[in-house]
């Protein structure tokens, strides 16, 4: 008896099922979309957010001070302590090597340009290098374990992976080239230099002759400065493999999603355990001490605004997302009850003659729930389906990424259409417990 | 000590708002006796007849039936007073309009415990419509729509059959048929208020009450009690 009232309610109301479906099928697809987005998007936007620029910085592990004015270190090298470039491959021997997704060594210092001496800075970075972890190497498989790999790990690095926003007039200098250079617009201009000009640099008695390939704009210190193959700069410097900044860009999630009973406790306040949980987190301060630890001699220092201000990002954007599927979850909820209360009102006689013929409050109940229970089901289906669309294309649109919605997603989606329509009918429900029967047989 | 009645009324007054419905109404109903309730519109005989039927309640007095004391009853307890006891028999026929015959049967088993199609037949054959189980509302006429309503009233085995102008929209043929089967129900024993305009119908009553204006104003015994109804001519 009860399905056969269902049934007919929902195929004699069929216009007014599908405005309520359609409501459902709104909401969830809205909710499907951003919650795929959001499931997804810290990583992504993370990685994303690598392009504007590197979040650890490596130094040589010093007690003493360093003369450092706008990145580039002015201690004589004589006196300065350096990293050695052949180490950096050992990057991706951390726990978290996966999220490392590019860096960049830098020698910097002062030289000499031309007959007139006048002082320039040199820099001396790769490019776009291929790095090779050899078969055999040692990697941190867990916090207190080791493995030693059977494939070698090939990656690239360089400054085209830290910072993917400098722009070159000309050519790229080749990697192993010894007689090549980039000059910063601004140099240029001040010095009047052009594509395939000659640059005279000297240090400490030490000459190169380098050619002008390109012109860079960074629209930051580089733009006044000569940068060049690493090999040349160490040369002209008087060094071997060694380094002074090593910038490396790592995906990493905001302090703030850390268990709580560690977000704000310094590493060494905290008991072993804490520790482990720490140091398998992937924050910017555990990527930071793990490359610490795996490269001698260095010293990782977090670069803070800029990881705060992602996380600042993305847990903003993580909210937003949370808000906006609140809002269109209410609002999916409110079209529920209009509609559901258009029906309660259109039917309150025949709810009046069941009642009277002796149903109860939550006989009368059910048979509402029911019919809106069943919408929202096939609601809830739907709104997946076209959610994960959606997500894709918003993905794909707005983000530049490919977002696939988990198939988990399907059931939450499912639980919070029938969450819709249970709030959407409780109104509703309340005026039927309202409905008394002798006014409505009566036609009141 | 005279016995319980099936219904007892005492000091029965029903206000809305400042307009006083009923006014002070006592009476007795005895198990299957068949009581016929008359007056002018507005009288409040309808009124009456919710009240005992529990689909509304008084502002003051008592009203027993069965032997319990509906007047404070929650809305909740009052449904499952209804479902239990009483059997309502409508004017307008009340029937799910997208329900066929059978299923407007069923929905009052469904409702008081389970429904089961067997015994739903039997009762629309009872009355005669053992060849319109499958037609819709819209199907039948307004006589066998009322005798669908008789077979629904008294699918659950009510204690008490309440029937509030059964006959109003029938013709006479249809008036005689309605008539005739409640009459049987009556001799079966059940006990039976009805509230009617026509005094032919009347007769057939053990006894008579007229209201007026919220008040019980007379009352008689009918010694033409269990009469039929005779087409003129």
């Amino acid at each position: 008896m009860f399905l056969r009232l269902l049934k007919d309610a929902l195929w004699r109301r069929k216009g007014r099922a599908a405005i309520t479906l359609l409501c459902v099928v709104a909401g969830l697809t809205l909710a499907v979309a951003l919650l795929s987005i959001a499931a997804d998007v810290s990583e992504k936007m993370s990685r994303e957010l690598r392009s504007y620029g590197a979040n650890v910085a490596l130094i040589p592990q010093s007690e003493e001070v360093t003369l450092e004015i706008g990145g580039v270190n002015y201690t004589p090298p004589s006196e300065a302590h350096y990293i050695d470039e052949r180490e950096l491959v050992k990057v991706k021997t951390i726990f978290w090597r996966n999220n490392i997704l590019g860096l960049a060594p830098f020698l910097g210092s002062p030289v000499f340009l031309g007959p007139e001496r006048r002082l320039v800075v040199l820099t001396g970075t790769w490019f776009d290098k291929e790095l090779t972890l050899p078969v055999g190497a040692t990697i941190r498989s867990t916090f207190a374990e080791q493995i030693k790999i059977r494939e070698a790990i090939a990656f690239r690095a360089g400054v085209k992976s830290v910072a993917p926003w400098w722009k070159v007039t000309g050519q790229w200098p080749e990697e192993a080239s010894l007689d090549t250079a980039l000059v910063g617009a601004t140099l240029a201009r001040r010095e009047g230099l052009r594509l395939g000009d000659i640059l005279p640099l000297e240090y400490e008695g030490r000459r190169a002759q380098l050619r002008v390939v390109g012109l860079l704009t960074t629209g930051g210190l580089e733009d006044d400065q000569v940068i060049v193959p690493l090999p040349v700069a160490q040369r002209l410097l008087g060094l071997t493999y060694g380094v002074n900044r090593v910038m490396v860009s790592a995906t990493v999630l905001p302090k703030e999603k850390l268990a709580s009973d560690i977000r704000y406790k310094r590493p060494e306040d905290m008991t072993p355990k804490e520790y482990e949980k720490w140091y398998c987190s992937p924050v910017v301060e555990a990527v930071a001490k793990q490359l610490e630890e795996a490269i001698p001699g260095s010293q990782a220092q977090p670069i803070l605004q800029v990881a705060q201000a992602e996380g600042a990002f993305l847990l903003k954007l993580e909210w937003l997302m949370v808000l906006i599927t609140f809002f269109a979850l209410l609002a999916s909820s409110l079209g529920v009850m209009a509609t559901v209360n258009t029906t309660v009102l259109e039917r309150r006689k025949e709810i009046g003659l069941m009642k009277a013929l002796g149903a109860s409050n939550s006989q009368v109940a059910a048979l509402f729930l029911a019919e809106t229970g069943i919408i929202a089901l096939l609601g809830g289906s739907l709104g997946f389906g076209l959610g994960a669309f959606l997500a894709r294309i918003l993905g794909e649109g707005v983000f530049g990424l490919a977002i696939a919605t988990d198939l988990s997603l399907f059931l939450v989606a499912l639980l919070l259409a029938l969450a819709v329509s249970l709030v959407g009918s409780g109104l509703p429900l309340r005026q039927i417990s309202r409905l008394e029967p002798v006014g409505l047989l009566r036609g009141q | 000590m005279a016995s319980p009645g099936m219904v007892d009324v005492r000091g029965l007054t029903k206000r809305y708002g400042d307009t006083c419905a009923l006014e002070d109404v006592s009476l007795s109903v005895a198990p299957g006796e068949w009581l016929v309730v008359m007056g002018p519109s507005g009288s409040g005989k309808t009124t009456f007849l919710n009240i005992v039927g529990c689909l509304d309640q008084p502002t003051e007095g008592i009203v027993t039936v069965d032997g319990k004391d509906v007047s404070h009853l929650s809305p909740r307890e009052m449904g499952r007073f209804r479902r239990e006891t009483i059997g309502l028999i409508f004017q307008q026929f009340h029937l799910i309009p997208y329900l066929n015959s059978l299923e407007n049967v069923m929905l009052a088993q469904y409702f008081h415990s389970m429904a089961d199609e067997a015994e739903a037949r039997d009762a629309l054959v009872r009355v005669g419509l053992g060849d319109r189980l499958r037609h819709l509302p819209s199907q039948l006429s307004g006589g066998e729509q009322q005798r669908v309503c008789i077979a629904r009233a008294l699918i659950n085995s009510p204690k008490i059959l309440l029937a509030d102008e059964p006959s109003g929209n029938l013709d006479r043929r249809n008036e005689e048929m309605v008539m005739g089967l409640l009459s049987q129900r009556h001799r079966e024993g059940y006990t039976l208020i009805m509230v009617t305009h026509n005094p032919e119908i009347a007769q057939l009553a053990d006894r008579l009450v007229n209201f007026d204006h919220g008040h019980l104003v007379s009352e008689k015994r009918n010694h033409l009690g269990q009469a039929t109804l005779q087409r003129p001519g």
